[in-house]
């Protein structure tokens, strides 16, 4: 370890020793926060309101028309650098075993969106997008703030078009733990200490989520979700639902998210 | 509660003790730093929906963390003195008193920005790009603002602690 390191890990572990101190934070914080955020969205929407109104009515008078207001689009998300983090503690015997031998996928380079589209059925897949590089291996982060890895592809298989999509980020933080607040579909840690997690949800619209997420040890952590549109409903709260579930059943996203093809 | 997404709740609470902690250092005050994790979790809330859950919402709290308090110090800052009493909230806890105490008083001595830096560098261990890009600053002007704030936190802390931090 070089001295600069040395010293900037001093500075590192003092502040880890400061931040100690103050313990906790309160335990209602996050209802606190929520109701906070739904006082916020309400004020949001009655601004959109009245810019719609006032559009509407610029129109009516033959003005020209107003700009809308956008909200403002969230940051660009980087990738958190390393840091110390806690590794998972205790494993407990898997509900659910992942298969016995994960797919490989394809080749490890090239789009994101093709590596995923390898991992799908026999059906029709279009790329949608691509953002970052993984190759053979190794997360690609860009200063151009492309971040991590992430591939977006419209499947279908015969029964309606929609969004699979896969992100692939390198963290120490260990966020995905079982212990949360919310009872996931199931969550496991496998006897490599992998944490695989996964939810079905509905969204506000109505639209299905499907998602697998697998934390491995070494902080490699790889979501793979669907839903029953074909484009990300996340990014298009209105999206339109185009079948009647999402295609691939949890134990394909799981095999996804376990498969080797993304392993450093 | 019936109408707040479970993987947002999922999310708070599971991100609250890391940003708490990150916001604990910003602002020298247990209470400020529940205010700004209340403040950036209720943005969070307000923008989930059109946030790209496939990409890095916790970096992206991390970055409404950071922006929220430079921006409220950017207002206060007519306001703001640099302390010389300890901050209130810093309770017995961990560690040295004597190291986290003056750390603080340190910290607190600090511009806004010039904290926010130090905290992502050598807290959080982001790279120099990436904490100018959190802070809408160039990575000039946080190499600047790290070499500045260190060696006024040396002067707090002593030749010590933070020896050969200056060449970074």
């Amino acid at each position: 370890m070089s001295p600069d390191q040395q010293s900037g890990r001093s500075l590192h572990d003092a502040m880890q020793h400061t931040s100690d101190a103050f313990g906790p934070h309160r335990t209602d914080l996050v209802l606190r926060a929520t109701a906070r955020g739904r006082r916020l969205r309400l004020v949001r929407r009655a601004q959109i309101g009245a810019v719609a109104a006032a559009v509407a009515g610029a129109a009516v008078l033959g003005a020209t028309q107003l700009p809308l207001l956008a909200a403002p689009a969230p940051p660009t998300a980087v990738t958190p650098a390393p840091t110390v983090g806690p590794t998972p503690t205790g494993t407990s015997t898997p509900t659910r075993l992942p298969s016995a031998s994960p797919p490989a996928g394809g080749p490890r380079s090239g789009p994101v969106s093709a590596q995923l589209a390898a991992f799908l059925p026999p059906g029709t897949t279009t790329r949608i997008a691509s953002r970052g590089s993984f190759v053979d291996g190794r997360i690609i982060v860009t200063s151009d703030g492309s971040g991590s890895p992430q591939g977006f592809v419209a499947y279908d298989d015969g029964k309606g078009r929609a969004a699979v999509s896969v992100s692939v980020l390198d963290t120490d933080l260990h966020d995905l733990t079982c212990a949360q607040p919310t009872k996931p579909l199931f969550c496991d840690v496998l006897a490599d200490g992998t944490v695989v997690k996964a939810n079905k949800s509905t969204l506000a619209g109505g639209q299905l989520s499907w998602n697998v997420s697998a934390m491995r040890p070494n902080g490699r952590r790889v979501e793979v979700s669907e839903f029953n549109t074909d484009v990300v409903p996340y990014d298009n709260p209105t999206a339109t639902v185009t079948r009647a579930e999402p295609p691939l059943t949890i134990d394909q996203l799981q095999a996804i998210a376990l498969s080797p093809h993304w392993d450093r | 509660m019936g109408d707040t997404p479970a993987d947002f709740l999922e999310f708070a609470h599971a991100r609250s003790d890391q940003l708490f902690r990150t916001a604990c250092l910003l602002t020298g005050d247990r209470h400020l730093a529940e205010d700004l994790v209340q403040e950036t979790l209720a943005k969070m809330y307000r923008s989930w929906r059109r946030i790209d859950r496939t990409q890095a919402p916790v970096a992206y709290a991390h970055t409404v963390l950071v922006r929220t308090f430079t921006s409220y110090r950017r207002r206060r800052s007519a306001h703001e003195r640099p302390v010389d009493r300890l901050p209130e909230g810093a309770a017995a806890g961990t560690g040295d008193p004597d190291l986290r105490l003056t750390l603080l008083d340190g910290l607190a001595r600090l511009a806004p920005k010039d904290r926010a830096v130090l905290v992502l560098r050598y807290w959080e261990d982001r790279p120099v790009e990436e904490t100018a890009q959190m802070l809408k600053i160039g990575a000039g002007t946080v190499r600047t603002r790290s070499l500045r704030a260190l060696q006024k936190l040396r002067a707090v802390l002593g030749d010590d602690l933070l020896a050969d931090l200056e060449r970074i």
